[in-house]
This record gives structure tokens, C-alpha cells and sequence, in this order.
């Protein structure tokens, strides 16, 4: 057995590989080329550690093992061990939510080609509706990042705050790619959207909107996100700005839509983070052509937006049916602190947290004769706000669930409350 | 009512003709003749119990005969359906939406006409049942102004909606406009309805 000094100049000599099956060479050269450059030993431990990071996060290993051996004088050799994932993988869960069931089945292909690339599928039966979808995904070998991803899919949804359900038939491409900080992505997509009343009690402003409609659209995002989780961060922030121009690529429907988000998180003392955020939007019609309902007009108000209103009820509505508007703003201020008597780090007792909140927002239809003042003037006034207090929990590092005490305030006519005990679950919260 | 209205409004209210009345919306002829009745106007009060049923076995005539001739020339006759119809119904959306939705309609169309049996019919053998539901009509009506008596009813509506439509809807052929033609009682029946009710008398 021979022995190196931790800071004694190494010579990487070869780099194994060991458990391939359909995976191609080339892939991997890109990713583990930076231990070669290792001049110690430390140095050798740490790129091939990275190097590990990067192999798992192709998705196409369950498991990655790193083995670091001499093998003559003060060259080594590093040997990955790695399990492929199988051909297919599936899924199944069920899913309860919006007065229906459904059975989600899922079938994905990772490393379709050898290349990282992957294929999936999702089958959604549910006891009302039936949705299904395909995507692939391609990312550039060498660049993990910088991926392409084609979509197909028929998505129905129902909105029973607008007595609307909405079928959509559609395909998309989508290119993503780093620049400087920032995640950017375009975005091209085909919609055939097909709008129907839920019920027959369904406001004659809806049912005007029903029927067919085509839309295509490109549309851009930015993403930057220093916050060190997803879910209740303690410190960085987010920026996210989204927008879409429909109408000169063909289709029915033409508009500009402009949509940002922004959140930052701080730490203060004893845990306990400061979080402020706001959302904003605004879609513009072009040309003769109104907007639809369909064009995604924003919504307001629920327990991941403005708490204290029921589930996107606040806002421009006919006879019970909410239409949302063209445009709208929200911002809120969070104060998260841990669970009182709770002193170890970690543990169950991590998931939880309590906070207190103050959310405001407004959205409103604008007449686009006017000038700016007068838009900031109308988004200004009749302003819908709330706070309280409630207990957060995470699940996983995806989703929150929410159970809150809210005072509403600032309740305009035809807008639906939600006073006192509030629960909310979701992904995106303000 | 143009096919590209019908199929916008189709989709608003489910089938036409509709009403729209406060917040509310009522579709096809039957609900909204008990919606009215409901709201205390009827058409079919003066009738008894024997005209009244005779009353609905003609609609239900019209109904079967009438309405599915029409279909049957707008979407099963390939030289209609290529011309007329299909444009006509895919007007309102724009390519390629338009040519999903014509051709959807009438798979859908064509699907409903085998079921009742009148897939294997010719051209010809739908004129000779035109014919003859026109002339079931025709005998009904005979010389009054309207079928019952000298108060029109829902039958009359019904007729005067389907026999004015094919008089005066455009097609690759005139043969089913003929067809009606030569019932001359039928013929100055929609004359009379369309001059009483539907011209501006004032002009």
C-alpha cells in the first residue's frame, strides 16, 4: 500500500468509467474532463466530487460511486461507478383536488439516445376530465443547461369561479439557456383552445367568451434565483419576468403580456426572515382584436395570493362569474419565525413555521385611451388588502401548505371573503 | 341563421334557436315554448287534447324528416358539403382550426346518420322523403291560413322555419327548393307568416 501527501503535486493518469450500457462516451468526457486538471490530492477529491454532482444531475444514473486509487508513483486513477436508470421508469399517483379525482400515470424514458436526453409521458383519468402530454427533452452535451424541450399535450381545466371549462389541444418548443446569472428561455407555442360553460347558471359575459380559439404565441422568460431554497428561504431573492406576444404568428388571439415576479428574503434575528414580494402584470391588446378570457387574463385573490379572498374572487365579475382583469399588482410582507420552543436545528419541527402577513393587491380592466396616470391611478384606488397570522408547513422542497387567521380589508362589492380560518396548499405563494 | 352563426351560438347556449331572458338562457324550440308557457304564454292554449297531439306528431314529423334532410344535404352530399357547407361553417376561425372543425362536424354529422339508418340513402331517395313529408304538410294545411285553424301555433313556427330556410338557402343544386315549390299552399303559407310577422310594416 502506498501513501501520498494530502498537498503533494498528482498526475490524474485515467479516469474509469465503469457501468455503462447505452450511455455514449462523449457525454461524459464533458463532464468529468475537469479532473484531469487536479493537481493534489485535495484538489483531486473535490473536482471529482463536482464531478459526481454533474454526472448525477443528467438524470440518467441512480447511483454514482467515486473511487480514488493509486496507481504507479503519484498518478492516480479515478473510477466512477455508476447504475444507469432503467429504459423506463413509471409512476402512478392519484391526485384529489377541484371537485374531481384522477389518476396520474406516468412513463418516462431517461437516455433515450445515450445522451441524456428524455422522453415522457403523462396520462391524467380523471372522474371528469381526461389529459394527457408528451415532452422531449434534448440538452446540448457538455452544457447541461442549454437544453431544448418539445411538448405536446391536451390539457382540460376547470375555473368554477368563472363557470369556464377549457380544453386545450397545443405544442410547444421551447429552447433554454444561461446567460450571465440568469436562466432565459424562448418559448414557442400552438394552442387550440376550446371554452365552455361549466353550468347552465353561467353569466351570458362567459358564455360569449366560449367557443373555439387559436392561439400562437412566443414568449420569453428570465429567471434569477439566489435564494437558497424554494420554499421559505432564509435569504437571496427571485426574479422572474415572463412575456408573450400573441397575433404575428398566426391564430385568433393577439396581445402583449407582460408578467414579473419579485422576492426577496432576509434574515433578521433569532431565525426568524423578513420576506417581500411583488407581482405585477399587464396585457395589452393589439389591434382591433379583444382579448379573451382565454388569453389568460390575471386573477386575484386566494390563499396563495391575497389571503383573506376566496379562491380568484376578487376583481371585474358578472353575476357571480369572475372574469379577471388586464391587469393587476399584489405585494406582500412575510415574517417567518420558527416554532416557539423549539431549539434543535433540523428535525420535524424544521417543516413548520409560523408568520405573520400583510398582503395587498388590486387588478382592474384598463381603458388603454387613457394615459399612464390614469392606469396607476385606477390600479391606485379600491385597493383589496388583508393580514393575520397562521402556521406554514413544507412539503418536500416544492410545495407549502398554509393554515391562516385572515382579516380582510378593503372589500369592494361582488369581491367573495374569506374571513377568519383560511387553508391554502400550492406551489407559487406571495 | 347562417352556419357560421349557428356555430358560434351553438356553443353559447348548446343548440339553437335560444332566448336570452334576464340571466338566463333557454335553448332549442321545445324549452323555450314551456318557458314561455311558464311565464303564461302559449301558442297551443285554443287546441284540444286531440289537436293538440296531432299538433305534435307533425312537429315530431318536421323534426325527423325536415331537420335531418338538411343535414343530410349539408354534410353527406361530398359536392354540398365541399362547396357550401364546409366553408360556410369554418368562416369564423382561422386556418387551421377551420378545416378541423368543418371536418369534425361532419364525421360527426355523418356518425349520427348511420346510427338512424340513413347512412346507405341516395341523394334522390332524401328529395323523395322531403316530398313526402311536404306533402303530409301540404294535405294538413290545405286551404287555411295556418294548420290549426286561423291562430298560428308552434307547428306553424316550426314549418315556417325549416321551409323558408330552404327556400332561401343557397346550394349546389335548387332540387330540394323545388321539391317545397311545387306545395303551393306551403309556399304562400311562409309568404303569409313572413309578411305578417317578420316585415317592418311601416316601411
Amino acid at each position: 500500500m502506498s501513501y501520498i501527501s494530502l498537498c503533494v503535486q498528482v498526475v490524474v493518469q485515467r479516469v474509469h468509467v465503469d457501468g455503462l450500457d447505452r450511455t455514449k462516451d462523449d457525454l461524459l468526457t464533458y463532464e468529468i474532463k475537469e479532473v484531469f486538471r487536479a493537481r493534489n490530492l485535495i484538489d483531486v477529491m473535490k473536482k471529482s466530487h463536482e464531478a459526481r454532482q454533474k454526472l448525477l444531475r443528467l438524470g440518467i444514473f441512480r447511483k454514482v460511486n467515486v473511487v480514488i486509487d493509486t496507481s504507479r508513483g503519484l498518478t492516480l486513477d479515478v473510477t466512477f461507478q455508476v447504475t444507469e436508470l432503467r429504459r423506463v421508469t413509471g409512476s402512478y399517483n392519484t391526485v384529489v383536488g377541484n371537485n374531481e379525482g384522477s389518476m396520474v400515470l406516468g412513463l418516462k424514458l431517461p437516455n433515450l439516445l445515450g445522451r441524456a436526453e428524455r422522453m415522457c409521458l403523462q396520462f391524467s383519468f380523471g372522474t371528469k376530465e381526461t389529459s394527457y402530454g408528451v415532452s422531449l427533452f434534448k440538452p446540448q452535451p457538455g452544457n447541461f443547461e442549454r437544453s431544448i424541450t418539445l411538448n405536446a399535450y391536451k390539457v382540460t381545466g376547470q375555473f368554477p369561479w368563472s363557470s369556464l371549462r377549457e380544453t386545450d389541444r397545443g405544442a410547444s418548443a421551447e429552447l433554454t439557456f444561461p446567460l450571465w446569472r440568469t436562466s432565459q428561455s424562448l418559448r414557442y407555442e400552438a394552442v387550440w383552445r376550446e371554452l365552455s360553460c361549466l353550468a347552465r347558471t353561467a353569466s351570458f359575459a362567459v358564455r360569449e367568451e366560449t367557443g373555439h380559439s387559436l392561439k400562437s404565441s412566443l414568449s420569453h422568460s428570465m429567471v434569477i434565483d439566489s435564494r437558497n431554497s424554494t420554499i421559505l428561504p432564509r435569504s437571496g431573492g427571485l426574479l422572474r419576468v415572463h412575456q408573450e406576444l400573441a397575433g404575428y404568428t398566426g391564430g385568433d388571439a393577439s396581445f402583449l403580456k407582460e408578467d414579473f415576479e419579485l422576492q426577496l428574503n432576509k434574515t433578521l434575528l433569532w431565525d426568524s426572515v423578513l420576506s417581500l414580494s411583488l407581482w405585477g402584470g399587464l396585457l395589452l391588446p393589439i389591434g382591433d382584436t379583444p382579448t379573451s378570457i382565454a388569453d389568460r387574463w390575471f386573477y386575484l385573490g386566494g390563499p396563495t395570493s391575497v389571503r383573506g379572498f376566496s379562491m380568484y374572487s376578487l376583481g371585474p365579475q358578472s353575476e357571480g362569474d369572475y372574469l379577471g382583469g388586464g391587469a393587476y399588482w399584489a405585494g406582500g410582507v412575510h415574517l417567518f419565525s420558527p416554532l416557539p420552543f423549539t431549539r434543535r436545528q433540523g428535525g420535524f419541527m424544521d417543516l413548520f413555521r409560523t408568520h405573520f402577513f400583510l398582503n395587498a393587491g388590486n387588478l382592474c380592466n384598463l381603458d388603454y385611451g387613457e394615459g399612464p396616470g390614469a392606469h396607476l391611478q385606477r390600479l391606485a384606488e379600491c385597493v383589496r388588502w388583508s393580514y393575520g397570522l397562521g402556521l406554514v408547513m413544507r412539503l418536500g422542497n416544492i410545495a407549502r401548505l398554509e393554515l391562516n387567521y385572515c382579516i380582510p380589508m378593503g372589500v369592494q362589492s361582488g369581491d367573495r371573503i374569506c374571513d377568519g380560518v383560511q387553508f391554502g396548499a400550492g406551489i407559487r405563494f406571495l | 341563421m347562417s352556419l357560421a352563426a349557428e356555430a358560434f351560438v351553438s356553443q353559447m347556449a348548446g343548440k339553437i334557436p335560444f332566448i336570452h331572458v334576464g340571466n338566463q338562457v333557454v335553448s332549442e324550440l321545445g324549452p323555450i315554448v314551456q318557458f314561455t308557457k311558464a311565464k303564461g304564454h302559449s301558442l297551443s292554449d285554443s287546441l284540444d287534447d286531440v289537436q293538440r297531439a296531432e299538433m305534435k306528431a307533425y312537429m315530431e314529423l318536421v323534426n325527423n324528416m325536415l331537420l335531418t334532410a338538411e343535414l343530410y344535404i349539408q354534410w353527406c352530399d361530398d359536392a354540398t358539403a365541399a362547396e357550401i357547407t364546409r366553408p360556410r361553417y369554418s368562416s369564423p376561425y382561422s386556418w387551421p382550426l377551420c378545416l378541423v372543425l368543418a371536418y369534425q362536424k361532419q364525421w360527426e354529422v355523418r356518425k349520427k346518420m348511420n346510427a338512424i339508418g340513413w347512412g346507405g340513402k341516395s341523394l334522390e331517395q332524401v328529395y323523395e322523403d322531403v316530398s313526402q313529408c311536404c306533402q303530409a304538410l301540404s294535405q294538413r294545411l290545405g286551404t287555411q291560413p295556418y294548420f290549426f285553424n286561423k291562430q298560428p301555433t308552434e307547428l306553424d313556427a316550426l314549418v315556417f322555419g325549416h321551409l323558408f330556410t330552404i327556400l332561401t338557402t343557397r346550394l349546389t343544386s335548387t332540387e330540394l327548393a323545388e321539391r317545397v315549390k311545387s306545395y303551393s299552399n306551403l309556399l304562400s303559407f311562409c309568404r303569409r307568416i313572413e309578411q305578417t310577422y317578420f316585415e317592418d310594416k311601416s316601411s
